[in-house]
């Protein structure tokens, strides 16, 4: 790993006398790439603000590049911020041209709107775009960006598989390069598989941090069944008859579905009768993933282990 | 200061700016739909107000004739068989007359005299004004009694009021407005007021709307990102306003001298009125942007503002036919300041008492609003950017 990058130092910050980050510390190297992860209105996103100048912290320091504020950052957040009524060929040009249009930015720039296939889209307006194309642009503008640290807030939201491939490959091509990158993700191969350390953050601070597998031999729970209904009645016929196995955790998820929580590998549902299991539709069972840990917030599990 | 910036983001904003269909639309039909209403309006008072009679008198044969003044029944007329100047406050009370019109034939030219009924100060100012435009119309060679160019207002207050100005260090009360007559080019007010209207409409609502749309879509944080200073910001918006107004201008100048024959650009320091006027509407509606939130609130508080605005500046009916208190006030308006400094610079450059005194008040409101929008630009960044 090389030197340090992004260093968030002890940043606290409350809105409305919510407190949103509450002495939050912890730090991303260059050749390196840390996700943030938490349920919503944990702080992530007012994170990321911080590290971009957008947010005062009300305490603590954000350290880029060894200075404050946001020179040599490049950034993709959640929301894209650019004005909806300009076309797609309009916006890349603009904002080529405030970095600085050379030859090697204009090869960037043409790299990327090759790699994502936007070269259809330039006369259409921003507001026209689809999620997944709008974020395509999100994306590009980030990526072309000169810079050796790399923010993105759930950056493959929206778009489709053959586009968060292309994404995470220039991800790491990037990272080889050096450059660090912090992001935010929902989705838990994201966070297997291009995470070299994770920041959990929960309940405004930092609760765990550490690598993948790492974080996740702390949870003591292996598979989760998710079990689903054709309808309501269904559901409750089924629940009335069950007792989960002890250790494990029933959480609801939605009114025909809810989803079984094993600290074991062994079948939570075999003591049922087929007439039983004849009302269940569907039956799936998966592996226990960090993101899970947040389901189950409110459970008073999350802090069990 | 990065200067490549400012140039990038004026730029982009001026060609957006004259892409947008929003700014045709209110920029331009928004001041001629305004004039027609307003004009109906003032009309329709003087039209429904029964106890609102016009006393005249016609001296000979003159060429003048009354029913001008009255050709979709705008006026009631009292025919009064002979003037009466030495007891006209008599004649107004007795015969409840908003206005009085003595025509009388001289030699060269006819004299037409209005006096105004002080005490329907409102209405009869409203008379005066269309009284005006009805001689303009005709294009008669009239010649006014010292009277009529004051527009009825008695010589008393005036003096009153001349004293009044001088003595609180303001500007002076001037009795000069520009009157019609056949020296006079008789498009000149009209052209240089529709030219404010337009010029007002256009630079208020783009920008306006644009910067509170870009505020919605928190573009500023991205510019934030690329390094862009707030202030580079502003003036980047500000340049580019400047820049759309003087476009609307030029093509104003051109439209009104091709089909109009309004020459009213022949004079360089017209040009500068018009850039100090088109920095003062950049500016005001750049911080017109930043202090509100929503797109819903432009209408509601810009047509409202834009209305008394225009109203003041003299857009709608001339300055004169305001009382007294009004027009004073008005000379301290940007809108009045830009309608006092144009036609002066209109006609020759320092005739007026007010034009520099208009001038400085063009100025003075341009720096106040760049002033107190570097100040508030940060509500920018504190009222979008922590919504993140």
């Amino acid at each position: 790993m090389g030197d340090i990058a992004v260093q968030f130092n002890s940043i606290s910050k409350s809105f409305a006398n919510s407190l949103i980050l509450d002495k939050v510390s912890f730090e991303c190297r260059f050749a390196e790439s840390v996700a943030l992860i938490g349920p919503n209105g944990s702080g992530k996103s007012t994170l990321l603000g911080v590290l971009c100048g957008h947010i005062t912290p009300d305490s603590g320091t954000c350290r880029a590049n060894g200075a404050h504020g946001c020179g040599e950052v490049s950034v993709a957040l959640q929301y894209p911020s650019l004005f909806m009524e300009d076309t797609v060929r309009g916006c890349l040009k603009f904002y080529l041209d405030l970095e600085g249009s050379n030859s090697e930015s204009r090869r960037r720039y043409d790299y990327y709107t090759d790699l994502f296939a936007v070269s259809p889209l330039f006369g259409k307006k921003l507001k026209e775009l689809s999620g997944g194309e709008l974020q395509k642009v999100n994306l590009i503008l980030a990526l072309t960006k000169k810079a050796n640290i790399f923010v993105f807030d759930e950056p493959t939201t929206f778009l489709d598989s053959k586009s968060r491939n292309l994404f995470w490959k220039e991800i790491e091509r990037k990272k080889m390069e050096g450059a660090s990158i912090i992001y935010v993700t929902h989705n838990e191969e994201e966070l297997k598989f291009f995470s070299n350390r994770i920041v959990m953050l929960y309940r405004a601070t930092v609760f765990r941090e550490g690598e993948y597998q790492e974080l996740l031999n702390k949870f003591e729970y292996k598979n989760v069944y998710k079990v689903s209904f054709d309808n309501p009645s269904d559901k409750s016929y089924f629940l009335r008859q069950y007792t989960p196995p002890v250790g494990s955790v029933l959480l609801d998820t939605d009114a025909c579905s809810f989803s079984i929580y094993m600290k074991t590998f062994s079948d939570p549902l075999k003591q049922f009768s087929e007439d039983v299991m004849y009302r269940v539709k569907n039956i799936s069972v998966e592996r226990f993933g960090l993101l899970d840990a947040f389901y189950l917030d409110g459970k008073g599990v999350f802090f069990e282990r | 200061m990065n200067v490549k910036f400012i140039y990038i983001l004026a730029k982009k904003n001026l060609l957006d700016s004259l892409k947008d269909p929003k700014v045709i639309l209110l920029g331009f039909l928004a001041p001629l739909v305004l004039v027609f209403l307003m004009g109906t309006l003032f009309n329709f008072e003087i039209k429904f107000d029964e106890f609102s009679r016009i006393g005249y008198y016609v001296e000979g044969d003159s060429p003048f004739d009354i029913e001008i003044l009255n050709p979709y029944g705008f006026f009631l007329f009292t025919k009064i068989p002979a003037p009466v100047e030495a007891g006209i406050d008599t004649l107004f009370k007795e015969k409840d007359l908003v206005g009085y019109i003595k025509v009388t034939s001289r030699e060269d030219f006819t004299k037409v005299e209005f006096f105004k009924n002080t005490e329907k100060a409102t209405l009869a100012n409203v008379c005066s004004g269309i009284l005006r435009a009805a001689v303009e119309k005709e294009n008669i060679l009239a010649s006014y009694s010292k009277t009529l160019k004051t527009w009825g207002i008695k010589e008393e207050i005036i003096a009153d009021a001349r004293q009044a100005a001088v003595s609180a260090k303001l500007v002076g009360f001037s009795d000069a407005w520009p009157m019609a007559g056949a020296s006079e080019n008789k498009y000149l007010r009209y052209a240089i007021g529709m030219l404010g209207m337009f010029l007002l409409f256009t630079g208020l609502f783009e920008s306006v709307f644009k910067i509170l749309e870009e505020k919605k879509d928190r573009v500023f944080n991205r510019y934030q990102l690329y390094g862009i200073k707030n202030r580079e910001i502003l003036l980047g918006k500000i340049i580019s306003i400047f820049l759309t107004v003087a476009l609307i201008t030029l093509l104003f100048f051109f439209v009104a001298y091709l089909f109009l024959g309004i020459d009213i650009a022949n004079k360089p320091v017209f040009a500068f009125i018009c850039g100090a006027y088109a920095l003062l509407i950049a500016s005001f509606s750049v911080l017109l942007s930043i202090l509100l939130k929503h797109s819903s609130d432009v209408q509601t508080i810009l047509m409202p503002l834009l209305l008394v605005l225009s109203l003041l500046g003299g857009f709608w009916i001339p300055l004169e036919n305001l009382s007294v208190s009004l027009q004073r006030m008005s000379i301290f308006l940007p809108t009045g300041a830009f309608m006092t400094a144009g036609l002066a610079a209109a006609r020759s450059m320092g005739s007026d008492p007010h034009f520099f005194v208009a001038l400085s008040v063009l100025l003075s409101y341009s720096v106040l609003f760049i002033a107190i929008s570097l100040k508030k630009i940060n509500f920018i960044k504190k009222g979008v950017c922590e919504k993140i």
